[in-house]
């Protein structure tokens, strides 16, 4: 998610993870929690995004990010710790409703919807939380690697 | 999501510079062939007859191009899916195709063995191919390469390449993930820039290229794709099975400058693509399992451009105009009858567009002012800088372009064994 991130040349790499542990602040995962809410506040047997328990996931996401991106979705998750949740819903639906807005400004909307998307919706609906997500909308999918291994075994004999 | 985070550049996603379209671009080693639904099709006239006008160069030409298909093709294991494991989506595209006289044809796909037999799903194959059958280049190419003596340095990201005079030299940063790297200087006779359409644009552009190469970074297109869905009340299991099995072979669509395939694509991507959020988004998420889905590739006609920011930043520049726009209408009308005919409850435009065809921003052609590579797949004013992969490509075909930068990798590689003699 960068229209600016990459690194020029010299620079540190880019997309690949800092030295340093990346994760969040206590103020950051509250952030997440509280954005999430809004995006994903359950539905019947779909768990809420804090509920499902996905938010730890980011620790795993956060350090393929260009810096610049991650530096800006940081800054979000900080200001949805502090906001009042109709703030964030407001932030929401304007960046859900980026196509309404006259260019450039639609273009930013665009990006911030891109941007919440791609952390909340990517977490909660690849089901690596408790919430069994995939189960409930019947997502099954599989490829059967045991059953290659044995035949490759098989053919090897 | 460790498979999206992993394999491609910016966690996932990079944006354009007015975030119109999401560009898909991985960096994994075998790029596209690692991720891509391995669907092989040659270019057709419409296409080639574009690409020489816009070059000047003889040779792309079908009957020119024949033989280098024809060794590309032998290179690798070409199927179409077996009709009794086409799942739901495709019979609801090829239902909706008859129903609106609409005229389709079966995907050629590059797979030996997918073993539907044993349950397997496609879907699971965009991180890569577990089962070996996709015919990538790290099934089908670099063991023959390895074979001739070729040494793989993998994490490595080259930011520098210069030549000078008798050999190029190439800098860069080797390290694995979790590491900043360390820098590193390769020396060579000749190098090949293999690193797509933004890789090597970049990478000239970062080392001072563009100055006398004002094509450079130019003509970068994308075929935006666009996913849309039709929600039926039975159950489709569109991620069963073989992802993908029709195309649309439609002259209708060809003029108007669009192709539809039957495609899909797991949960958290399907949730990028729903418009919407909160108890709205959920419910339809709900309806996964009977979703339907025909994406729309528009042949883009509005050129994009790859360039560096004031901090040395990619910057990908990529405008849908008023035509781009029109072809994706066109497609999704399309979508549209053929969802309704048969029997959708609703239709939703997917309203995110993605872009994972990168072509062009070294385009092939034999004026320097207007190309970056002459005919001789070598960079113009250079005598061993060569690129021979989709950034060569001075226009979009509008067709998948995989198998025609293999039959262009073969040309070129007869081109520089040539000059190196």
């Amino acid at each position: 998610m960068s229209t600016d991130s990459q690194t020029p040349s010299g620079m540190p790499r880019a997309g690949l993870p800092a030295e340093a542990p990346v994760g969040l602040t206590p103020a950051q995962q509250r952030g997440l929690l509280r954005l999430g809410d809004v995006v994903i506040p359950g539905d019947g047997d779909l768990p809420s995004f804090s509920e499902s328990g996905c938010a730890d996931g980011i620790d795993r996401m956060l350090p393929y990010m260009y810096e610049a991106d991650r530096s800006s979705l940081l800054t979000l998750l900080e200001a949805c710790a502090r906001l009042p949740r109709p703030a964030i819903r407001r932030i929401v639906a304007i960046a859900a409703a980026a196509d309404r807005f006259p260019e450039p400004a639609a273009g930013v909307f665009r990006l911030a919807n891109i941007g919440i998307k791609g952390v909340v919706q990517s977490l909660y609906w690849s089901d690596i939380g408790t919430g069994g997500v995939h189960l409930v909308i019947g997502h099954d999918a599989t490829i059967n690697e045991a059953a290659y291994e044995a035949a490759l075994k098989e053919t090897e004999r | 999501m460790d498979s999206s985070s992993q394999l491609y550049w910016g966690g996932g996603v990079e944006l354009t510079t007015n975030a119109e379209l999401a560009i898909l671009r991985p960096k994994v080693v075998g790029g596209g062939s690692i991720v891509n639904q391995a669907l092989m099709d040659r270019f057709d006239d419409v296409a080639l007859d574009d690409f020489r006008s816009a070059s000047g160069v003889d040779f792309l030409a079908s009957d020119a191009l024949a033989p280098y298909y024809e060794r590309a093709e032998g290179n690798l294991v070409l199927q179409e899916v077996p009709e009794q494991h086409r799942n739901g989506n495709a019979a609801i595209f090829a239902g909706g195709f008859e129903r609106n006289g609409y005229r389709y044809a079966p995907l050629r796909r590059a797979q030996a063995d997918c073993r539907f037999d044993d349950g397997n799903s496609c879907i699971e194959c965009l991180g890569g191919c577990r089962v070996d059958s996709k015919q990538s280049t790290a099934i089908t190419a670099l063991p023959i390469a390895e074979q001739h003596g070729l040494t793989l340095l993998d994490q490595v990201e080259v930011d520098q390449i210069e030549e000078r005079g008798d050999h190029v030299v190439v800098r860069g940063l080797v390290g694995p993930p979790g590491h900043q790297g360390r820098r590193q200087e390769w020396s060579a006779q000749r190098v090949v820039l293999a690193g797509g359409a933004i890789g090597n644009s970049r990478l000239l552009l970062a080392s001072g290229y563009g100055g006398r190469l004002p094509a450079l970074g130019r003509n970068f297109f994308t075929h935006p794709q666009f996913m849309n869905f039709g929600v039926f009340d039975e159950p489709v299991h569109a991620h069963r099975g073989p992802l993908q099995n029709y195309k649309s072979a439609d002259p209708g669509f060809r003029r108007q400058g669009f192709k539809l395939e039957n495609v899909f694509a797991g949960p958290a991507s399907i949730a990028m693509l729903m418009p919407g959020y909160g108890r709205a988004h959920m419910r339809r998420m709900r309806d996964y399992d009977h979703f339907g889905c025909v994406e729309v590739c528009v042949r883009d006609t509005n050129p994009g451009r790859i360039r560096l920011g004031r901090k040395g930043q990619l910057l990908i520049e990529k405008r849908m105009d008023a035509v781009d726009r029109q072809r994706r209408r066109a497609g999704a009308d399309a979508i549209r009858n053929i969802f309704l005919s048969m029997g959708a409850r609703e239709v939703i435009e997917g309203d995110v567009g993605i872009g994972l065809h990168l072509m062009g921003g070294c385009a092939i052609g034999t004026d320097p002012t207007r190309s970056v590579v002459g005919p001789d797949f070598t960079l113009h004013g250079s005598s061993r800088i060569h690129a021979a992969d989709s950034s060569i490509f001075p226009k979009a075909p509008g067709i998948n372009p995989a198998l025609t930068i293999a039959a262009l990798s073969l040309k070129a590689s007869e081109s520089i064994l040539e000059a190196a003699r």
